[in-house]
């Protein structure tokens, strides 16, 4: 798939999470679909490391402009997340599907705990809902889930270069 | 005069002949046309029936034609409808929100819809479709249905971002309905803000309303921001802990108020 293609697909979620699933779901907590789409373009697709820190960097600015409270948050975390996954990826074949749900599940939560510190940094106030790590581990590895069984299904078509 | 009886008798035959006739001509002039009309309605009905049998057959494309006109129409009226309905509702909602603004002292206020949410979890903010072309500022506070929901963060030209009111960046002066206490709020959680900076000398009550006071800037003064949910004290500390439920629920977010400082 296209770089391009890539950024602009990543785009339109971003697009669909902040404007129409809200008004959908209609619930307080969004499974973070950009996040996801990092994740899954990270174990699916071929790029080089400096293309990917490119595509983070764009998403994480783009949500940050939309989120508008903090200058930079995600543009820290995004391109934190590509780098501590090719650490991850360097040690470890990434092939089973358990190993990517467990990293799945381990980067979600690392990722919240990123934010939190990040938040206090700016806030001063230092807070951990055990609930939120909860649903947003459990949504964000049921995409995953899914996403693995539509590959499949498509033959793996999907990220291919 | 001399009258015979034949004559006499032939002149009786005469009248009741004359009287039968005047009779049945009254008769017929009573039944007949009824029964004529009836019919020539019957006749009339039958060539109709006639005539509509060869009509069925020969505009049979154009009733079919029709038909389907008409369901269009049918299902254009109910689009009208739908929108109408919505219109309704729609005005409903704004009535209430104006009908806010004559509780308070007002100068300057614009309505906004809510656009967009922040498509970070970490982060509660929303956006909305009023800018610096509306005369939006930065710190203008945004209300709706009768309560503070947040203030204005980022102002762009046609939009502009919101800091709902349980961010943690959401920090402002508020007073107890009650008992008139003056207090810093600031945001927490979801649905959650608290207190900062209580003496154990202030009279602070469990289900006290929290609203606004005048002394943040040209805020209009005693718009409700949530309910005192629980007071404690930590060991070793001087201030007490005040947690407030808010009237704010995200998910219920259309129309907003934005109050001019």
């Amino acid at each position: 798939m296209n770089l391009l293609k890539l950024l602009t697909i990543g785009l339109i979620i971003l697009i669909l999470q902040s404007s129409i699933i809200p008004r959908f779901l209609n619930v307080n907590l969004l499974p973070d679909f950009i996040f996801v789409y990092l994740l899954l373009t990270l174990m699916y697709a071929n790029y080089h490391f400096l293309q990917f820190i490119v595509i983070s960097l764009i998403l994480g600015i783009s949500v940050d402009s939309i989120s508008g409270l903090y200058p930079v948050f995600d543009t820290i975390i995004f391109p934190l997340t590509v780098i501590v996954f090719y650490l991850v990826k360097n040690k470890i074949f990434i092939s089973n599907f358990i190993l990517k749900l467990i990293i799945f599940i381990l980067f979600s939560i690392i990722s919240f705990f990123a934010k939190s510190i990040l938040i206090y940094f700016y806030t001063g106030i230092f807070t951990i809902a055990v609930n939120d790590i909860y649903y947003i581990t459990v949504s964000n590895t049921s995409i995953l889930y899914l996403f693995y069984y539509i590959r499949e299904f498509l033959y793996g078509r999907v990220f291919e270069k | 005069m001399n009258i015979s009886f034949k004559n006499s008798k032939r002149f009786v035959y005469s009248f009741v002949f004359i009287i039968f006739v005047i009779f049945f001509m009254l008769i017929i002039k009573i039944f007949l046309p009824s029964l004529i009309f009836r019919v020539e309605e019957k006749l009339t009905d039958s060539v109709y029936f006639i005539d509509n049998i060869f009509k069925y057959f020969k505009d049979k494309d154009e009733l079919y034609k029709e038909n389907q006109y008409l369901k269009k129409e049918i299902q254009n009226l109910r689009i009208q409808i739908t929108n109408l309905s919505y219109i309704k509702k729609e005005n409903e909602i704004l009535r209430n929100l104006l009908s806010f603004k004559e509780s308070y002292t007002i100068k300057k206020w614009t309505v906004a819809k809510v656009i967009a949410f922040s498509p970070e979890n970490m982060i509660k903010s929303f956006s909305i479709d009023v800018g610096s072309k509306d005369g939006v500022k930065p710190g203008d506070i945004v209300i709706t249905n009768g309560y503070v929901v947040g203030m204005i963060g980022d102002v762009y030209s046609n939009f502009s971002t919101v800091i709902p009111v349980d961010d943690k960046n959401f920090k402002i002066t508020v007073r107890t309905l009650k008992t008139g206490e003056l207090c810093f709020y600031q945001g927490l959680d979801k649905g959650k803000g608290y207190l900062k900076f209580i003496t154990p000398d202030q009279d602070i009550r469990v289900g006290d309303t929290i609203v606004t006071d005048a002394i943040s800037g040209n805020i209009p003064a005693g718009i409700p921001i949530g309910i005192v949910k629980n007071i404690s004290q930590k060991e070793g500390e001087f201030f007490r802990y005040v947690e407030v439920d808010l009237f704010y629920k995200p998910t219920l977010l259309n129309y907003v108020i934005v109050v001019s400082r």
